[in-house]
């Protein structure tokens, strides 16, 4: 199992074969994802019943919180990513890490902004400098940094070795936004979901969360497997591999 | 049929935005993919449309 297993990682080294993979696996992600996102959205807009402080507004926290955790699992797959491009020199997961950034500065985007919509109403503010939505800010500047420090180098390979030791460095920002509401006196609230203990969210409102989160998780992987799809087609377009590709398309 | 909300326009502009991040982040690649492929599929038949005619050129000066 394990021997299969790492053979099918090193085959997945191989582009045409990497290809080959993600053009199989992105529909069937982005169905998954349909699914995941109508029942979650049907949920979460229909059935959950309306918080007896927050009223209505807290439906926000189901395109928000899952769009703040993947922007911070996303940052780990690519930090992952990056520790592989640099030990083992593979390309694709040089590839892989590096179009996991503008995946990851949208999620965070989305966080953002949605938690500027929800903080106006509850908080009275559309922003504060609070350790939460500040180090939040700071993922977003990191994951600019990286995509703008990968776009400046001419040979691919340089720039994403120099981007992914940037990658290593920013990881320190990631258990700074998980433990923020713990360490400082925040305005955000602390976590309400606990995978290891009992949640203080109320349990006719996990489902919908659930679904959602879920969904994200696939959406993600077929955005990351579309974009890896992209480079790898851009930077091979004069190898074999890519003239026998569009070969059989013409014919 | 759209539930009535409070804070209605929290709650839809939220979800607007999000959507609208979504789309733009799955779509420009769906749509760079198709643009990458015309692309090297054009320039393949250039590519084979050039080696015809130098090769055509170089039997007419042998002939």
């Amino acid at each position: 199992m394990w021997k299969r297993l790492k053979l099918a990682f090193h085959k997945l080294g191989s582009p045409p074969i990497f290809y080959r993979f993600a053009q199989t696996l992105i529909p069937w992600l982005w169905s998954l994802t349909g699914v995941g996102l109508a029942v979650g959205l049907y949920q979460a807009l229909y059935v959950v019943p309306p918080d007896y402080q927050q009223g209505d507004s807290y439906r926000i926290l189901y395109v928000h919180v899952p769009a703040a955790w993947q922007a911070m699992a996303t940052y780990l797959i690519m930090a992952i990513l990056a520790i592989i491009a640099l030990v083992w020199r593979i390309r694709t997961a040089e590839i892989m890490a590096m179009v996991a950034a503008p995946i990851g500065a949208g999620f965070t985007l989305i966080c953002l902004v949605t938690g500027a919509i929800w903080g106006e109403p509850m908080w009275g503010t559309w922003w504060a400098w609070d350790a939460r939505l500040t180090s939040m800010l700071i993922l977003l500047f990191i994951y600019l940094g990286i995509m703008g420090l990968y776009a400046a180098f001419d040979d691919h390979r340089q720039g994403a070795k120099m981007a992914s030791v940037l990658v290593l460095v920013g990881v320190v920002n990631i258990p700074i936004i998980h433990f923020s509401v713990d360490w400082w006196t925040t305005l955000h609230q602390g976590s309400t979901i606990n995978l290891f203990g009992p949640s203080s969210m109320d349990p006719t409102m996990l489902p919908p969360l659930i679904w959602m989160t879920v969904a994200v998780k696939f959406m993600f992987a077929a955005m990351l497997l579309q974009r890896a799809r992209n480079e790898l087609l851009a930077q091979d377009q004069r190898k074999q591999w890519t003239k026998r590709l569009i070969g059989d398309l013409i014919e | 049929m759209i539930p009535e909300f409070s804070y209605a326009n929290y709650v839809w502009s939220s979800y607007a935005i999000a959507m609208a991040v979504v789309l733009w982040q799955a779509l420009g690649p769906m749509f760079k993919h198709r643009r990458l492929l015309w692309q090297l599929r054009e320039d393949q038949l250039l590519e084979a449309d050039q080696g015809n005619t130098a090769k055509s050129n170089h039997t007419r000066e042998h002939a």
